[in-house]
């Protein structure tokens, strides 16, 4: 077994960071429909699906 | 300011992460970097992919178990009513052939679109969102004069039989179709099938991507009956209703030119429409993220601007892609003459030459 170090630098915040940051707890607090968009990796699918 | 964390590694382990890090071209690099590149934070997410994020994971936390309780409760009525299906048209798909999907977004009554449409010989289909239907019929748009006339809900909350309470929609309701997503609160089932419409059951893709686990999947095999051998077909809902009536229109419709009326995505004013839709107290209206997630958007195409919220920003971002990537299998004209859906693919006009130029 090897045993080895982390160094661990915190990194300050730049503003930028703690932009997007902000703007997620905004969006967390704007509101949510009850529905959403669907995502498939398959294009074909991603519209409509005759049989599921 | 630093700390260190120790770690323990079988010598073999180690001995792959060396190898792997050169076979990745990070032989001389930290391993910060190198982690950092295979954890993939080296690719910053886009607004739209944040956004979907985001709200991906607020809609099935909010409202994952609510679909399973009222699919449950809806299943029988699903087995028995009409499958959407049905409603794919058995003539030759290559015809001309148009739909105009009624939003109840603020242009529609700052261009007076339910007048022009009501005095109109629009020979077309009319597909309203639930929204929109009482003020919709109360203007004569009527399935005694526009005979193809459909309305839609997919949301699953209570509350949505309240658009169906205004005693017009009882007077027509047996001639009207209705599609309704297989999620919808058996409440807002019952007071449709009050109103007389004939019930066309659909299902909304939400996890199908997940495989044989999803809800999709399974709520999908539940609705097979001796009635639908194969089930329900399944679409997209871009989150809202609108897109799912587009999707609707020239999928399962098989519309050749749609068009689009109060499909707005933005306020002009500081109302908000719905119960959705919040502006969080205690924010600074002037901060770079309030203007990101609030922003002023000019559409040029109409000369007009309005202010979007971040749902609006997500609804709006997927629909511009869905036009664009379908334009292939239909053209989109947007006729609401206001919002924010205009960009490639894109065709803006007026409702009057929307009507004129496809009136098939």
């Amino acid at each position: 077994m090897i045993k080895g170090n982390f160094k661990i630098k915190k990194i300050e915040q730049n503003d930028e960071d703690l932009e997007e940051r902000k703007f997620e707890e905004l969006i967390e607090r704007s509101g949510a429909g009850s529905h959403m968009v669907f995502r498939s990796k398959n294009d074909d699918d991603e519209f409509f699906i005759d049989e599921i | 300011m630093s700390e260190e964390f120790l770690f323990e590694l079988q010598e073999n382990i180690l001995k792959k992460m060396l190898k792997k890090k050169e076979e990745m071209g990070y032989a001389d690099k930290s391993w910060n970097e190198w982690f950092e590149y295979f954890l993939n934070d080296s690719k910053p997410e886009s607004t739209k992919e944040k956004l979907e994020r985001i709200f991906e994971k607020i809609t099935l936390e909010k409202y994952y178990d609510e679909w399973i309780r009222n699919f449950s409760m809806n299943l029988n009525n699903i087995q028995n009513d009409h499958s959407a299906r049905e409603l794919i048209p058995q003539t030759n798909s290559n015809s001309l052939s148009s739909a105009l999907v009624i939003g109840r977004g603020p242009s529609i009554k700052k261009h007076n679109h339910l007048e022009i449409l009501s005095k109109s010989n629009y020979k077309g289909t009319i597909l309203c969102s639930d929204g929109s239907l009482a003020d919709v019929l109360k203007a004569g748009i009527t399935p005694e004069k526009f005979k193809n006339f459909f309305v839609m809900t997919i949301d699953t909350q209570e509350r949505q039989k309240k658009l169906y309470e205004d005693p017009i929609i009882k007077k027509y309701g047996n001639k009207i179709k209705c599609i309704l997503s297989s999620t919808v609160s058996p409440l807002t089932y019952n007071k449709i099938k009050e109103t007389g419409m004939d019930v066309y059951w659909i299902h909304t893709l939400v996890d199908y991507n997940k495989g044989k686990n999803s809800f999709n999947y399974i709520s999908g095999i539940m609705s097979k009956t001796e009635k639908h051998p194969k089930g329900l077909p399944a679409i997209q809902t871009g989150g809202n209703v609108g897109t799912s009536a587009w999707v609707v229109s020239w999928t399962l419709l098989k519309h050749s030119h749609v068009g689009l009326i109060g499909i707005d995505h933005g306020y002009y004013s500081n109302e908000r429409s719905s119960d959705d839709h919040f502006l969080p107290k205690n924010t600074d209206k002037n901060s770079n993220e309030f203007k990101k997630a609030y922003p002023e958007i000019h559409n040029p195409e109409f000369n007009v601007s309005c202010q979007q919220d971040p749902i609006f920003q997500y609804y709006s971002n997927a629909l511009k892609e869905f036009i664009l990537k379908a334009s292939k299998f239909v053209k989109t004209v947007n006729a609401t003459e206001g919002g924010t859906i205009f960009g490639e693919g894109i065709d803006c006009t007026t409702l009057k030459f929307f009507i004129d130029k496809y009136n098939y």
